[in-house]
């Protein structure tokens, strides 16, 4: 018998839309609910990286608003609306003036950016990127003679300042690490993309802090703790995001690095759910585009009553820098990284790094320049 | 012929490549490309994409 209490999925990023639509596929008659903190505005996330250069403005990203995905999705959506409290005993949410009951919830509440700790009178000019009313306020921001520093070379940061460069703006890069995409790739990959960004203008500063940011009279003075000082007139931070997890936390669920869930989302309390930048699932948390695709396709199933295990297929990753493309695809396995042999070679068109098994057997690649282009043919000889 | 872009990842389906491997032979209009098929990139079906101008 169907569960006449609604579903309800809290969060209206690209996890909590992909789901309610992939259920709605399936099954047109159950109430729907989203409740999201935010005006619902459907975007997505990648093309955060890739718009400020094609003068794309908020409204130009959000492909419809939320009255849209209401009659879209036959849901009910509570925009602007913050869940205080679960109750999983009674399977309840409170929020501001109610109380709603739920037969099955999802947390679709993603991740938010790590901050820094700035000065009250510095906070104007201080700006993160992790969704599109981040994405509306630094857009407004930003004249073609703004000067940019950015605070992290990591994914985010790498794609924005190919972003900014692409725009003519050219921007300051500031990690504490030795080359970007430290941790993330092989050395030679993150030395590759600071070549051909720094060959667009872009000025990176390594292996150091920002210490102080302070106004001056002509703009944000930033000292570093290698005793530079800069001064710019916006500060984008990009150093990682943390999933959501307070609301799954007072709840009581089991939080990892993420909230985590078995391989049919479920968490560890009944009738709760989660996918996509808030969740760690089989215990890994994955903030990346296509997981939450196959999660959501997973989950509707699960929720409309045939449980079904998300099977993650191949998951390329593109990392969009234009001025030196870069693909790769972990390897699936990572107990056994000893056993995994890389062969790297490296010519004028970028780099190529293919991981083989113990069997000889092709389980992953990080591709740069041109090669990157390759992935197709690889992934074609991983599926086989 | 035309290219589409799937609007959640950026992949783009060229029209007068196809795309062999999944078995859609160079020179497959959008409109005859399977109503099952998915992106290869993300996963997203084809109601995800839209038509891209050529350059």
């Amino acid at each position: 018998m169907q569960n006449p209490l609604p579903l309800v999925i809290i969060g209206t990023g690209l996890a909590g839309y992909t789901l309610a639509k992939e259920f709605r596929k399936l099954n047109a008659e159950r109430p729907l609910i989203l409740i999201t903190q935010d005006d619902g505005r459907f975007y997505t996330k990648p093309q955060l990286s890739e718009s400020l250069s094609k003068d794309k403005t908020a409204d130009d990203l959000a492909r419809f608003d939320a009255e849209q995905m209401q009659a879209q999705l036959n849901a009910d959506i509570y925009t602007h609306t913050k869940v205080h409290r679960i109750d999983p005993e009674t399977q309840c949410l409170h929020l501001d003036d109610v109380t709603l009951a739920y037969g099955d919830l999802v947390l679709a509440t993603g991740a938010r950016p790590n901050t820094l700790e700035v000065p009250p009178e510095v906070s104007d000019a201080v700006f993160y990127l992790n969704n599109l009313s981040d994405y509306e306020r630094l857009q407004k921001a930003l004249q073609p003679n703004t000067r940019v520093a950015i605070i992290g070379a990591g994914l985010i940061g790498c794609e924005l300042a190919n972003d900014f460069a692409n725009q003519g703006i050219q921007p300051l890069v500031i990690s504490n690490r030795p080359t970007p995409m430290d941790g993330l790739l092989p050395e030679p990959f993150g030395h590759g993309l600071q070549t051909a960004l720094e060959a667009l203008g872009v000025c990176f500063h390594f292996n150091t802090l920002v210490q102080t940011l302070q106004t001056s009279s002509t703009g944000i003075l930033l000292s570093l703790s290698d005793n530079r000082q800069l001064e710019v007139d916006r500060v984008l931070i990009a150093i990682g995001l943390a999933p959501n997890t307070d609301l799954a936390h007072q709840a009581g669920l089991e939080i990892g690095q993420g909230i985590q869930t078995d391989c049919l989302l479920r968490s560890s309390q009944p009738h709760i759910y989660a996918l996509g930048d808030c969740a760690e699932i089989e215990g890994q948390n994955r903030m990346y585009l296509a997981p939450i695709i196959a999660c959501a396709k997973a989950l509707a199933k699960t929720l409309n009553g045939t449980p079904t295990p998300v099977e993650f297929p191949i998951m390329p990753v593109t990392i969009k820098t234009p001025a030196y493309p870069i693909a790769y695809l972990q390897p699936e396995n990572p107990d056994s990284p000893a056993e995994h042999n890389w062969q790297l070679t490296q010519d004028e068109d970028g780099i190529q790094a293919l991981c083989y098994d113990a069997e000889t057997n092709l389980i992953g690649y990080v591709l740069s320049g041109q090669h990157a282009a390759k992935k197709r043919q690889f992934n074609a000889l991983i599926q086989a | 012929m035309k290219k589409w872009q799937c609007i959640v990842c950026g992949f783009i389906y060229d029209e007068a490549e196809g795309w062999p491997e999944d078995g859609i032979p160079a020179g497959t209009p959008w409109a005859e490309v399977p109503d099952d098929w998915e992106c290869p990139d993300c996963g997203v079906g084809k109601d995800d994409f839209e038509m891209m101008e050529i350059d």
